[in-house]
């Protein structure tokens, strides 16, 4: 019994030895397979924490400094740049200031955004539709908006950006601005690049020695757009020349028909925000004829709201194309 | 003439001076701060050898001779015009913007352009000129109107209500343009920069009307000063001299803004510079009054197109800021 004993000792040692061999095999084999994953989780460990947190963004703005912890999803503007902003990298706001007519916003940007509600006037937006709508974020035009910022920010999160009278490269860079706000930068940057590509193939194609001015008329006067305004600084990017010499930091010049006369484009391209114009009378003046653009034939009724009242990636498309098609005619 | 001849001596030379300084800004007027680097010989030159393909001549003659003949027209209506006001209001701080037509211009032209109602129906001048007139007739018919009892207070009164009914209206239209409100605001500070020979057509015929009208109340305005009883013991209808007064008044300055929007204090200052300069005789007060204005917005034009050229100063804001220093001076020197 004894000797069986030992036999079963021994065995039992040997089977213990197995077991712990066994065990040891299955604890390699367990490491071996799960360390691809331990190792990706010990990696995934601080990323988490940080795609948590993926969304706290500053933004530096007109009126300060803007955190954003998470992605704002109900967006209200005040302008209608930002709806370009906006537009370009799919995200669609809840609320505008769209002066109370849907068509005041360009269609090609209207077509890649849903439907929103409006929040009144630019000029002067309803608090109380804006706060009907509870945004977390409001795009705001720092030219416009300065004395309501304070409102503004009571409602949701502010950022105060500059629509009007800046330049094409300046309208990019707070495009870019808003594309971080809204968590879109990767889309952003590749519908950026898109856009380079499409102006500097119509730049390559455009390329003449002709002059080029946009003008808004009323049947109050004529006001021409330098090249440090928006449509003048496109006309620039797309390498046309300017025929204006001097003030041409103003970005809005009004301009008298004795102006118009010793400015004298090759081409004039005008947006009217009144039926009846000061062209009209202008043209029919003897001096109309002195005119290049009446020898030339080169004058061009084109849209207001897509060459001055808005301003955008969107826009610049069209008015580099809109360009295009007429010198090729 | 008797009048002047019976002048002292320094009344013959103040007429004198009077016109010289309106011819001479008439005359710069003509080539003064040019794109095209007009000189006094191009004026010259189109006397001795029109060129219809010259621009330079043709910009004198179809842009710069209309602006600088209308700009001195509307000086001399608005002059004429402030003096007739004071005359009749006995009041030396009346002048035509007490009629509120200035701000029923501004009123219904800025309603015109925002497409309010059926205002947008009507070209802008038209709506502009029916609004002036909408103006000063509220006033007149709220400050008594042609009835026999009504006195100048009521008149200015009724002027201080209508205006600020009127001005209220023209800021809510500008919140509403918007995108239109900077060209609506340069309107309403005034400005020749769209002045043309059709402007001079239109308002040429009806000036000489109201200008008419307004030498013939010159006598009535004379007893009118000694007070209105004095004056009605006189002989002097005034109800009569107070419609034929508002009359001449509402055309002169409508027609006036119409074409070039408010041009202010032409009409405050000029008659307060004809009494300094001459008697108190309306005979020789209107024309010098008028020709005061003239030389006044002349002048102020030429300067709007000098302090930021090429972009012009709108001419209202440079009557304003000649008149109101000018206006402190008279205030101080107790002429008021």
């Amino acid at each position: 019994m004894r000797q069986n004993d030992e036999i079963t000792k021994i065995s039992d040692d040997s089977l213990d030895d197995n077991v712990y061999h066994y065990h040891l095999i299955y604890l390699v084999l367990l490491m071996s397979l799960l360390s691809p994953l331990l190792f990706a989780a010990l990696l995934l460990l601080p990323l988490s924490f940080i795609s948590q947190q993926s969304h706290a963004v500053t933004i530096e703005h007109d009126a300060g400094t803007l955190t954003l912890d998470k992605t704002p999803t109900r967006i209200v503007t005040l302008a209608f740049s930002f709806v370009d902003a906006l537009a370009v990298t799919g995200v669609s706001p809840v609320g505008i200031a769209d002066d109370g007519d849907k068509n005041r916003i360009i269609k090609s940007v209207r077509d890649l955004i849903g439907d929103w509600q409006s929040v009144g006037s630019r000029y002067q937006p309803s608090l109380e539709a804006i706060a009907a709508l509870k945004p977390d974020l409001i795009i705001a035009d720092s030219g416009r908006h300065h004395s309501i910022y304070k409102d503004l920010s009571l409602i949701a999160p502010t950022l105060m950006l500059q629509s009007r009278g800046i330049t094409y490269r300046e309208n990019l860079a707070v495009m870019q601005k808003i594309s971080r706000a809204v968590d879109k930068s990767a889309q952003f940057k590749k519908r950026l690049k898109k856009h380079q590509k499409l102006m500097l193939d119509l730049k390559n194609q455009l390329h003449n020695n002709d002059t080029y001015q946009f003008a808004i008329v009323t049947d109050k006067g004529m006001w021409l757009h330098s090249p440090s305004s928006y449509a003048g600084s496109v006309i620039k990017e797309l390498g046309l020349n300017s025929p204006m010499t001097n003030n041409i930091n103003e970005p809005y010049l009004q301009s008298s028909f004795e102006q118009l006369l010793k400015t004298n484009p090759d081409w004039l391209l005008v947006g009217q925000y009144t039926e009846h114009t000061v062209l009209d009378k202008w043209q029919k003046s003897p001096l109309w004829k002195m005119l290049s653009v009446a020898k030339s034939k080169q004058l061009i009724h084109v849209s207001a709201s897509v060459w001055s009242l808005t301003s955008g990636m969107l826009a610049a498309e069209q008015i580099a194309q809109e360009l295009a098609s007429h010198l090729k005619q | 003439m008797n009048i002047l001849s019976s002048a002292r001596q320094s009344k013959t030379l103040t007429p004198a001076l009077l016109l010289s300084t309106l011819i001479l800004g008439f005359i710069i007027s003509l080539y003064g701060q040019s794109e095209f680097s007009l000189q006094a010989n191009d004026l010259w030159q189109i006397m001795i050898a029109p060129d219809s393909q010259d621009i330079k001549q043709q910009v004198i003659l179809s842009l710069r001779l209309p602006r600088s003949l209308v700009a001195c027209l509307i000086g001399f209506n608005l002059g004429v015009a402030g003096l007739l006001m004071q005359g009749l209001t006995r009041n030396p701080l009346a002048s035509p913007t007490l009629f509120a037509i200035n701000s029923g211009a501004a009123c219904l032209m800025a309603l015109n352009s925002i497409g309010f109602a059926f205002f947008s129906a009507l070209p802008s001048e038209l709506a502009t000129f029916s609004g002036a007139l909408l103006g000063g007739l509220l006033v007149f018919s709220l400050g008594g109107g042609l009835r026999s009892d009504s006195n100048a207070l009521r008149l200015i009164l009724a002027g201080i209500a209508v205006n600020g009914l009127l001005s209220s209206l023209t800021r809510a239209a500008l919140i509403i343009a918007d995108d239109t409100a900077y060209s609506i605001l340069h309107w309403l500070s005034g400005s020749f920069s769209e002045i043309d020979w059709h402007s001079w057509s239109q308002l040429w015929p009806l000036s000489l009307v109201a200008l008419l009208l307004a030498f013939s109340t010159s006598r009535g305005l004379n007893l009118n000063a000694l007070g209105e009883q004095t004056a009605n013991s006189l002989g002097i209808n005034i109800t009569w001299l107070r419609v034929r007064v508002c009359l001449a008044v509402l055309l002169l300055t409508s027609i006036s803004v119409t074409l070039a929007g408010p041009i202010v204090f032409v009409g405050l200052i000029a008659p307060h510079l004809a009494r300094a300069l001459f008697n108190n005789n309306h005979l020789v007060l209107l024309p010098a009054s008028g020709l005061l204005g003239a030389a006044l917005v002349c002048w102020a034009d030429l300067l709007s197109r000098s302090i930021i050229p090429p972009a012009e100063t709108p001419v209202g804001i440079i009557t304003a800021l000649i008149g109101t220093p000018f206006f402190i001076f008279l205030v101080l020197k107790g002429k008021l």
